[in-house]
């Protein structure tokens, strides 16, 4: 073996060329083609290893050794056999060649392994196409996540916004409705316009409702108007309700939000029931200056009158001078009791809540009875009391104020020379404690019935009084919340219920 | 002799009246002084035939105020008011009240109490 190793380059055989008789045609084709082949040869596996430095597909990596081997053992066998044509190195030659035929069998093998890995791989044509396509999925897929984002944004937008916001076709139909929806009625997405306003819009309000939306579907225009919804707790608050109507490729269609302006309403009612309430009270004021100021010069035009009369002429006889005194005691009376009413009112408006509390109708009756009792006595009144309703939470001067007056009114308007014949009472009716107060005496002509609340009104000079006892009550039960009504016939009866 | 024949005073408040006709005795103003509560006495006072040549009237009464009494007084034949020339006499001194009643066909505008300065205006009135 080692012999066949010292030997490998001993020329101690024929040399090639023998075999062609030197003859240079046949030799010098041989030589030239060969070394041709083997340059060709040789060349090959340097493609293969750039091939292979820049595609690293493992996957093939040992066919590619095994072919470049096989490829350059080839290139090496043809070098041998233009070399061995002048010098024989034939020993040499059988080894590049037993390793070529190993190479070739391994090749050859690899090769039919892997084939069908191979046949796998498309062709460029193929790869073309399928990269067009890749990059169109790639595009499409890249516009959907931008809708997907604008959606997602749209139904954050719709999430984070307070209104309640719902699309409207213009078939009436329902096609979105955002979360705020239920949080407010804890009910479904609606799909029907008609369905939703019978279920959740004010009974009152639906019909108007409906002729919007009537109005708006047949002109294709905006629609906005203020609305009672119902919320989950059966409660109704108020919403402006506002569409703008969308026409594009779609169809046409509302975009509608619900404002909650419930306390806005809500604020916007009492500050107009206060500025009623301010007008009428300077309305009052008005009244209230310019009658005081007439009720108290009219009794002092008087007295001065009086006087000058008494200082003109001095009263011959004790009869005129009586009559005088009795003018004078008079026109006093009147200024006294219009400035008593006056400071009444004044009281009325400063009335504290401190001052309710639970008071019984009895004790006030008494109370009452007493300040009264000069007037009973003289008149010989009969009154009859039956409080069914035997206490109230009220204010205590209020409620004796509503009493006197309503008493000292029933007792004063009775018919001459007849005894005066009062029923008090108190009953309940709704949880509302009424007091009534009936006397069989003047009453008091229809046509009067809503001005003798006035301040200052009276319709009979033939009693006396001030015009203030009924503007006072009047006033008292519109500062709580009550009302005061009057029912009656001329020269039968009244009745004065107060619905406290 | 008198200024004028007949006056009615026309006032719900009795010492006013009892005053007014006093004054009107005692500076020879008429020969005959009538007195009405409010304007609905008037009123009939007047349909009953008691035409006076002059009346005063104030205009916060019961029943029928002032004004009321106007309306209806205004609505009455012309052959009676005419004759009827009305002084309003009041201690009213709003400006509303005044402006109120301009409306209607008055004769003067006086606020009480009622004096010979003012029954002196009264008489000039008729002179112009």
């Amino acid at each position: 073996m080692i012999e066949f190793f010292n030997n490998l380059f001993e020329n101690d055989f024929m040399p090639h060329g023998h075999c062609y008789f030197w003859e240079p045609s046949i030799l010098w084709s041989h030589a030239i083609s060969d070394g041709i082949i083997a340059l060709a040869y040789c060349a090959i596996p340097f493609s293969l290893i750039t091939i292979f430095r820049k595609h690293h597909d493992t996957k093939f990596i040992w066919m590619m050794i095994l072919f470049a081997v096989f490829i350059f053992g080839c290139g090496v066998t043809h070098v041998f056999d233009v070399i061995n044509i002048w010098v024989p190195y034939y020993r040499a030659d059988s080894v590049a060649r037993v390793i070529t035929a190993i190479a070739s069998v391994a090749t050859a093998v690899v090769l039919i392994r892997v084939t069908p890995d191979i046949m796998k791989i498309p062709s460029i044509s193929e790869w073309k196409k399928l990269n067009e396509e890749m990059k169109e999925k790639l595009k499409q897929l890249e516009e959907k996540d931008q809708i997907i984002e604008s959606i997602k944004n749209l139904e954050g937008f719709a999430l984070a916004i307070p209104q309640i916001m719902m699309v409207v076709n213009k078939n009436g139909q329902i096609n979105y409705m955002n979360e705020k929806w239920h949080e407010y009625s804890n009910a479904m997405k609606q799909n029907d316009l008609e369905y939703f306003i019978h279920e959740f819009i004010y009974p009152d309000q639906q019909i108007l409702a409906k002729e919007h939306w009537q109005t708006a579907f047949e002109k294709q225009e905006k629609i906005e108007f203020n609305v009672q919804l119902k919320s989950k707790n059966g409660a109704y608050k108020w919403f402006l309700l506002r569409g703008q109507a969308l026409n594009d490729e779609i169809g046409v269609r509302w975009i509608t939000t619900l404002t909650d302006i419930d306390e806005q309403i809500i604020k916007n009612t009492e500050l107009s029931n206060k500025n009623e309430e301010l007008t009428r009270l300077n309305n009052d004021l008005d009244n209230f200056v310019y009658t005081a100021s007439h009720d108290l010069r009219s009794p002092i035009n008087n007295l001065e009158g009086l006087i000058e009369i008494y200082e003109d002429e001095p009263l011959q006889n004790e009869k005129a001078r009586s009559e005088m005194w009795y003018l004078f005691a008079q026109s006093i009376s009147r200024l006294k009791s219009t400035i008593n009413d006056i400071a009444d009112i004044a009281k009325l408006q400063r009335s504290k809540p401190e001052d309710i509390g639970m008071i019984s109708f009895e004790e006030i009756y008494q109370e009452v009875l007493e300040d009264l009792h000069f007037l009973i006595a003289s008149t010989n009144s009969n009154i009859t009391v039956d409080f069914q309703q035997a206490v109230i939470k009220y204010s205590n001067r209020n409620l004796r104020s509503i009493l006197f007056n309503l008493l000292s009114n029933a007792i004063k308007y009775c018919k001459p020379n007849q005894v005066p014949e009062i029923r008090v009472s108190t009953y309940e009716i709704d949880n509302k404690t009424i007091l009534e107060v009936t006397d069989e005496g003047l009453g008091i002509k229809r046509e009067h019935h809503g001005k003798i609340f006035e301040m200052f009104r009276r319709y009979n000079n033939k009693v006396e009084g001030t015009g203030l006892g009924l503007y006072i009550v009047k006033r008292i039960l519109q500062n709580t919340g009550g009302v005061v009504e009057v029912e009656s016939i001329v020269n039968n009866y009244t009745t004065f219920r107060i619905i406290f | 002799m008198a200024f004028t024949q007949k006056v009615l005073l026309v006032d719900d408040d009795d010492i006013a009246n009892i005053l007014h006709a006093k004054t009107l005795k005692k500076l020879n103003f008429c020969d005959e002084i009538g007195t009405a509560e409010n304007g609905e006495d008037a009123l009939a006072a007047i349909k009953g035939g008691l035409i006076p040549n002059i009346l005063f009237l104030d205009l916060k009464m019961p029943n029928m105020d002032g004004f009321d009494f106007l309306i209806e007084f205004e609505s009455l034949p012309e052959t009676i008011t005419q004759n009827v020339m009305v002084f309003i006499l009041t201690s009213s001194i709003s400006k509303t009240d005044y402006e109120k009643v301009k409306q209607f066909r008055i004769k003067g505008y006086l606020n009480k109490p009622l004096n010979q300065q003012k029954l002196e205006e009264v008489k000039k009135s008729f002179m112009i």
